[in-house]
């Protein structure tokens, strides 16, 4: 053993509690930070293991030992991940990493830290005093058909149709009505979806549209917002939500860290495989 | 030829009805390995959790059932790749996923 690695060996033993380099790491963010930090034993993996800090160059890896291993994305897995990057964010601008990434030793880490510094140091000073909402909003889909079958004539007419023909096919007057009322519920959502978009826009860096989850939903989106108007964006959103009670059912979320704006698994595909 | 013509009309069906089946077992297994949808179902779940309209034990149940099909795509997935996935570089094992 070179007395470098006895020296090694010697500040791992100082540490608060047993970390051991050579097991996998489950990093969770990338923060900017010099002084090794410890946020306690909040680690994925049932085995409460401690998150702490691996340091390169001013830049911080945020994570927990684990065996080398694929993590589940179980809500119970997914709730300890965002606990841990939303404990960080709180002192931190974080850089999530994507949910569950393994690397094999501390050194990989670091050199993961190394080969991507730059593209790193460059996103964390975009995402700099910046977070993110999550806003999900559902209808009930039997009550916005009444509504448009109550405002289109057209549509009125062939339903009334449709009732009193028993006797004869009323095939094609169904399929009519049936693409009808289609279209007039989608032209609805969009304009919901506008409308709540134009309403939120003032207040928001950014946003994304994701694919709403199920039949109800007609927006998914998130929001990046800056630190300082996570109040005006609030109230802005108790608004549209207000505007619509009744009608539309808002699930707001948040703040996160900008999971729905950053990718680092570019850099990661990059460092790792392709080259 | 005589022997082909004999034969075409029982054969032509049989193939086409084979390739129905090829086409079918195709498709089951795609839907069955689509770790996209798996996924969306996944949140699908969590939504209805999340509005109340199943309980814990339900989400429980349905989730355990959900993480052994994707488990089973992504050994799926490991089977077909397995030559060019094994990493150039061995220093990183990344397993990620989109953000819940």
């Amino acid at each position: 053993m070179t007395a470098e690695e006895e020296g090694l060996l010697a500040a791992i033993d100082e540490r608060p509690s047993a970390r051991d380099p050579d097991e996998g790491k489950l990093v969770y963010c990338i923060i900017e930070a010099d002084v090794p930090r410890s946020f306690g034993n909040i680690g994925m993996g049932g085995r409460g293991d401690e998150v702490y800090t691996i340091h390169h160059g001013g830049l911080a890896a945020v994570v927990s030992d684990t065996p080398v291993m694929v993590y589940d994305p179980t809500r119970e897995n997914a709730l300890t991940y965002e606990h841990v990057n939303e404990t960080v964010m709180k002192e931190f601008t974080v850089i999530p990493m994507s949910f569950g990434t393994v690397f094999r030793t501390e050194e990989d880490v670091v050199e993961f830290l190394k080969d991507t510094a730059d593209a790193l140091r460059d996103v964390l000073e975009k995402m700099k005093d910046k977070i993110e909402f999550g806003l999900k909003v559902n209808w009930t889909p039997e009550t916005v058909l009444k509504e448009v079958e109550d405002e289109s004539e057209e549509i009125g007419r062939l339903k009334d149709e449709i009732m009193s023909n028993r006797q004869t096919s009323t095939y094609f007057a169904r399929m009519q009505l049936g693409r009808l009322v289609e279209q007039a519920m989608s032209e609805k959502s969009d304009a919901y979806v506008r409308e709540i978009y134009d309403h939120l826009r003032d207040c928001a860096i950014a946003s994304r549209h994701n694919k709403p989850i199920g039949d109800k939903m007609i927006l998914n989106a998130a929001f990046l917002v800056e630190r300082s108007s996570a109040g005006a964006f609030d109230q802005k959103v108790q608004e549209i939500a207000q505007r619509y009670e009744g009608k539309l059912r808002f699930l707001y979320t948040g703040p996160w860290p900008p999971y729905n704006f950053v990718n680092i698994r570019l850099k990661l595909e990059r460092a790792g495989t392709s080259g | 030829m005589l022997l082909k013509l004999l034969t075409a009309p029982l054969t032509a069906p049989l193939t086409g009805f084979r390739f129905i089946l090829n086409r079918i077992e195709e498709m089951a297994e795609r839907e069955l390995y689509d770790e996209a949808r798996i996924r969306e179902e996944l949140l699908e779940l969590q939504l209805h959790l999340d509005e109340g309209e199943i309980t814990e034990q339900d989400y429980a149940a349905q989730e355990a059932d959900i993480m052994a099909r994707l488990r089973a795509a992504r050994e799926y997935r490991q089977s077909l790749a397995r030559p060019s996935a094994e990493p150039d570089s061995p220093a990183i094992t990344y397993s990620g996923q989109e953000p819940p």
